[in-house]
């Protein structure tokens, strides 16, 4: 009778492993189109990684670099997750089709997919780098857009690793804007994810809460009209030197690189 | 920007004017061996790379970022290059002379 029981428990063990929120059938027919265009995307990738590391010049690299995989993978991603509507096979689909989307610059794609997102997987555990990216997403897809998305994201989320960059990235967004209530409510979202969120950290990079402290910084002493806060640093020589030497003088700071 | 800020450089020479780069190349050597390779005359802070203390307490989130200060240290302009950083350093130089 004991070793009955071995079996399921096994099963049930594997599935608990292998799942997260959602308790979807685990290799339905759309999840495995899924992995199948994945691993076809990676392999694609990997090939052109290989071709552009084999490149002989910077003019050969140019024409490799143009036929970077990815776009005509697309439609297939979309596919999925009409298909599989609902589940976290359509959740990782749409998530796909969205950075596709906005690499190649298919606007109407990239807001199906943050309409779908938003509405059927907003209290997913795994949309903290969607979420993240979305900070760049304004200028493409519409400010007024993606900046909705986030507040539904921040008010539905019950996910603290996912409310802390759609907050920081909602921020991010508002700064520049000019509808009246959004600059200060682009103050409250950065304030809010240092006083909240100061321990969420992305998987690379620094806290949301020490970059927000930069954006806040630049709203409050960087406008044109401020007096610039002074900053003390070591020049080619090693000599020390800081803005407030250059008083009395015209100055242009330039921050650049070589590249 | 470069051949630009360099006769912008020439010509105000002597001027009450300080053309300053916050460098993000990399470390002291590595920004004299490209100060030398483009014969780049002015003086650089050394912030080391793109999230360098400098850059990061202002939050640069793009190169370059521009600043352009008047004589008494306000921001005037932001983000102006090549024509445009003409026009804005002559005007405040002349502002300042007006004085």
């Amino acid at each position: 009778m004991k070793t009955k029981w071995i079996l399921p428990l096994a099963a049930f063990a594997l599935l608990a492993v292998g799942s997260t929120s959602y308790a979807g059938p685990p290799l339905g027919d759309p999840a495995k189109k899924l992995a199948e265009l994945i691993e076809k995307r990676d392999a694609a990738m990997a090939e052109w990684q290989k071709e552009m590391r084999a490149a002989k010049d910077q003019e050969a690299q140019q024409k490799i670099w143009i036929s970077r995989p990815g776009p005509e993978f697309l439609a297939g991603f979309k596919e999925v997750a009409v298909e599989a509507k609902g589940t976290e096979t359509a959740e990782k689909a749409w998530i796909e089709v969205f950075e596709l989307a906005t690499e190649d610059n298919k606007i109407e794609d990239a807001k199906l997919a943050l309409d779908a997102i938003v509405a059927d997987h907003v209290t997913s555990p795994n949309l903290a780098a969607f979420a993240s990216s979305l900070s760049y997403a304004g200028q493409q897809i519409g400010r007024a857009q993606v900046a909705e998305a986030l507040r539904t994201i921040v008010k539905k989320s019950p996910h603290r690793t996912v409310q802390a960059p759609a907050l920081f990235s909602l921020g991010t967004i508002l700064v520049e804007s000019s509808v009246a209530g959004e600059k200060a409510e682009a103050r409250k979202a950065l304030e809010r994810v240092q006083s909240e969120f100061a321990d969420v950290k992305p998987k690379r990079g620094s806290a949301y809460a020490e970059r927000a402290k930069g954006f806040l910084f630049e709203m409050d002493h960087l406008q044109i009209g401020m007096t610039v806060p002074d900053f003390e640093s070591i020049d080619e020589n090693g000599q020390k030197f800081k803005v407030s030497d250059y008083k009395g003088k015209v100055v242009v700071l330039d921050f650049w690189g070589n590249w | 920007m470069l051949p630009h800020e360099k006769s912008l450089v020439k010509r105000l020479e002597g001027k009450p004017f300080a053309l300053l780069g916050i460098n993000s190349d990399g470390p002291v050597d590595e920004v004299k061996k490209i100060l030398a390779e483009n014969e780049i005359t002015w003086r650089q802070a050394i912030d080391e790379d793109t999230s360098g203390k400098w850059a990061t307490a202002w939050n640069v989130q793009g190169w370059p970022t521009i600043y352009v200060l008047d004589h008494k240290g306000v921001i005037r302009f932001r983000d102006v290059r090549d024509d445009e950083m003409d026009t804005a350093v002559t005007k405040l130089l002349a502002e300042m002379e007006a004085k």
